[in-house]
């Protein structure tokens, strides 16, 4: 019954982040950025069969402001993107995203006109999550890894790599790193 | 209710509510625009394209077969019925017909999908008007349904289960055996919803009267499926122009009267049980025989062919390195999917590759009848009312 | 089938055209581009009540560049008829059909936005699927599969 009772009246010693991490990492507010096929597999994750509150990170908020963890799940088109981005920007520090399935990570086989190839140009991605849909297992795997980098990273760490990637963003030359045009599908 | 206004002079604007194009109950990515005169919506702007992928400009790009990937992803809760629509539409052009066998694994394929389809229809519209609970129940039997799947082609989701004249993979002994367990199981969970909804009085007021849409506009609008039943009339491809051998199989077409998302429900959820009756029959009466035609110009060779004679490892290369020769011409070929008729219009100029292809969406013409549909509506019903429409961005968009 | 075609002979004489299809399909090419809805109309009020499709095929190398696709279906009895409109020119315009089929409201529009064939008297031409500013009409042959340009929308 509680630590409490363990322990007795006592005086932990340890690291302040360390505690509030490891508090944060059971209970992830994820926020379903659905778009696509992998959207119908996260459903499945959600239901009874998977059942996702076995990992704390059930209670589904489709606010951006009250959630804590993005998972884009989908293609992201062209269309699509300032959405994805003004909706990132709503959600309160400190947040994290998983980009599920195959679209959203590179573009997936849509390699047309019209689709992202892949959101890392666009959010700091943490955790990548592979599969066309990806089973509702991988999918939960993408959550643990999520709940360990919350637990290892701390938050101080997590800025200065955010910042950084941004500079990044900022360096990068849109007219040779992100050229659109294969001559090969041609 | 206009005298009190008069009296009082209430000076009200209009409000605007903005739904999606990430929103809970958009089920996808649509974006809608209401107009409100206080609860009840004067005006609604659809706009779609969210998840345009250029599926069609990218069909022109590929051979035949390697377009059967891309109608996974058109109407993504029941892929199978995508599959072997395009299938369908590639015989046709090529005027070949698959095996008898592959045609009832075909069919059984295409019931399963309609299941499910329906399963995420009607689990989802009862999850925006508040009933969390029929959602949890009945979706475990759509797992169910996709660990069938995963057995006969490999994939839960994206199944890319036909071939160019016939399927994939054969039906084992353990899946028939767990599609005759999913059809013993299944219609007393079919029951069980119905317990929870079908007489629920708050699921009744607000379905009841909601979305009622006549059978000339419903037919204006080119409406087709569910949605077309449930205005009234009976149509269905699989009755009016059967393709499979859907004349073989004994159902009945359910119809609703007054069109409003009731009505709509309850045909899905007599098509669901119309699916379990075609399922029975044609599970009992497999015929023998191979599942894919033994024309290697077209179906790709046995792996013992390919490994130990030089005509199999000819006619396997040269059919993935070129494709399927097709001739010229134009077809257009129609199945019944879950959501309505699922067209292919096909355009050949006698290569590998399609000239055109066009992808006849059910829920397009559906879709755009939806301002008409809410107007003097409230703002909640709307939910309900888009969600018996059943909109799945990947084929309302491409 | 016989009798439809035969109706619109009567209506419009030379300017129809009936051509065998590959597998039994019918196909119905109306030269007159100015006379499309009329033939809708008539076409509506001779049973075949529902537009199912509408799209169009580019042909850039022919004299007419755009081939628009009417796919009709008739309830009682089932029959289907595709006619098709062959359109002059880079950025050709032709009536509307919306008035008549309220379904045919989205579907040009679908087309307008990806061929850029504009429609006469349409409510609401506006792009549906890519959004108001993109430059090109992305299912003409001569648009890379890619696109030319990265703008995104805004």
């Amino acid at each position: 019954m509680g630590i409490e009772t363990a322990l007795g009246n006592t005086i932990l010693t340890t690291q302040l982040s360390k505690l509030v991490n490891w508090a944060r990492k059971y209970s992830l507010w994820p926020m379903p950025f659905g778009t696509a096929c992998c959207a119908i597999e996260f459903m499945s994750m959600q239901a009874s069969h998977f059942d996702l509150s076995r990992f704390g990170a059930e209670a589904m908020r489709f606010s951006p402001r009250q959630s804590d963890m993005m998972m884009v799940m989908g293609t992201v088109t062209r269309k699509m993107v300032p959405v994805l981005r003004k909706i990132y920007a709503q959600m309160a520090e400190p947040k994290w995203v998983i980009a599920v399935g195959a679209c959203t990570c590179s573009g997936g086989f849509f390699r047309s006109y019209a689709v992202q190839q892949g959101i890392d140009r666009i959010l700091p991605v943490d955790v990548y999550v592979n599969g066309c849909p990806p089973r509702p297992e991988n999918m939960i795997r993408g959550v643990m890894e999520i709940q360990k980098l919350v637990e290892q990273e701390s938050l101080i760490d997590r800025k200065k790599r955010i910042t950084a990637f941004y500079e990044e963003l900022e360096k990068m030359n849109y007219e040779t790193d992100y050229r659109p045009a294969d001559k090969i599908l041609r | 209710m206009t005298d009190i206004k008069k009296e009082i002079d209430i000076k009200t604007d209009r409000m605007i509510v903005n739904m999606g194009p990430s929103h809970p109950v958009t089920h996808g990515t649509l974006h809608i625009v209401l107009e409100l005169e206080g609860e009840t919506i004067e005006a609604s702007h659809t706009n779609i394209g969210y998840l345009h992928r250029g599926v069609e400009k990218l069909g022109e790009y590929r051979t035949y077969q390697k377009f059967i990937p891309f109608t996974d992803r058109l109407n993504y809760t029941s892929s199978i019925n995508n599959n072997v629509g395009y299938t369908l539409a590639v015989e046709k052009l090529l005027g070949i017909q698959s095996p008898p066998r592959a045609q009832v694994l075909e069919v059984i394929a295409c019931e399963l999908g309609r299941i499910a389809d329906h399963i995420v229809c009607v689990g989802i519209n009862a999850v925006d008007i508040g009933a969390f609970t029929a959602f949890l129940y009945i979706f475990k039997y759509r797992e169910l349904i996709y660990d069938i799947f995963s057995r006969m082609c490999g994939a839960r989701l994206t199944t890319s289960y036909t071939r160019i004249g016939g399927v994939s993979r054969d039906l084992d002994d353990e899946t028939i055996r767990m599609i005759r367990d999913f059809l013993t199981r299944f219609p007393s969970a079919i029951d069980e919803l119905e317990a929870l909804l079908t007489k629920n009085r708050i699921f009744y007021d607000r379905t009841r009267g909601i979305g009622e849409f006549s059978l000339e506009n419903a037919i204006q609008y080119g409406y087709t499926g569910p949605c077309l039943r449930a205005a009234g009339l009976e149509w269905d491809l699989r009755k009016k122009m059967p393709y499979l051998g859907y004349e073989n199989y004994e159902f009945e077409v359910p119809t609703g009267t007054r069109g409003d998302v009731y009505d709509r429900y309850l045909v899905r959820v007599e098509e669901m049980r119309q699916s379990v009756r075609i399922l029975e029959q044609a599970i009992e009466n497999i015929p023998e025989g191979p599942v894919i035609i033994q024309d290697h110009k077209i179906a790709l060779p046995q792996k013992e062919d390919v490994y130990n004679t030089i005509e199999g490892l000819v006619s396997h290369m040269k059919l993935v390195m070129e494709g399927v020769q097709a001739p010229a011409g134009e077809i257009y070929c129609a199945t019944e999917a879950a959501n309505g008729e699922l067209g292919f219009y096909i355009v050949s100029d006698g290569g590998t590759k399609p000239y055109r292809i066009r992808v006849r969406p059910p829920c397009f013409p559906i879709f755009s009848s939806f301002d008409e549909q809410v107007q003097g509506h409230m703002v909640a019903d709307a939910v309900s009312i888009l969600g018996s429409l059943n909109i799945i961005a990947g084929e309302l968009d491409r | 089938m016989k009798q439809t075609i035969g109706l619109l002979t009567k209506y419009f004489g030379d300017s129809v055209a009936v051509e065998p299809g590959l597998r039994g399909e019918t196909f119905i090419k109306l030269k007159d581009e100015s006379r499309i809805r009329e033939a809708m109309e008539l076409l509506r009020d001779n049973g075949f009540s529902m537009l199912i499709d509408l799209t169009a095929v580019h042909y850039p190398k022919r004299e007419h560049e755009f081939e628009l696709i009417y796919n009709m279906l008739a309830m009682e009895p089932l029959l289907r008829l595709i006619v098709k409109l062959p359109l002059k020119g880079e950025k050709p315009e032709v009536e509307s059909v919306s008035s008549v089929f309220k379904t045919a409201n989205w579907y040009e529009r679908e087309v307008y936005d990806m061929f850029g064939v504009r429609f006469k008297n349409h409510p609401n031409l506006k792009r549906i699927l890519m959004w108001e500013n993109y430059e090109g009409h992305p299912l003409r042959k001569e648009f890379p599969l890619e696109g030319d340009n990265l703008h995104c929308y805004d």
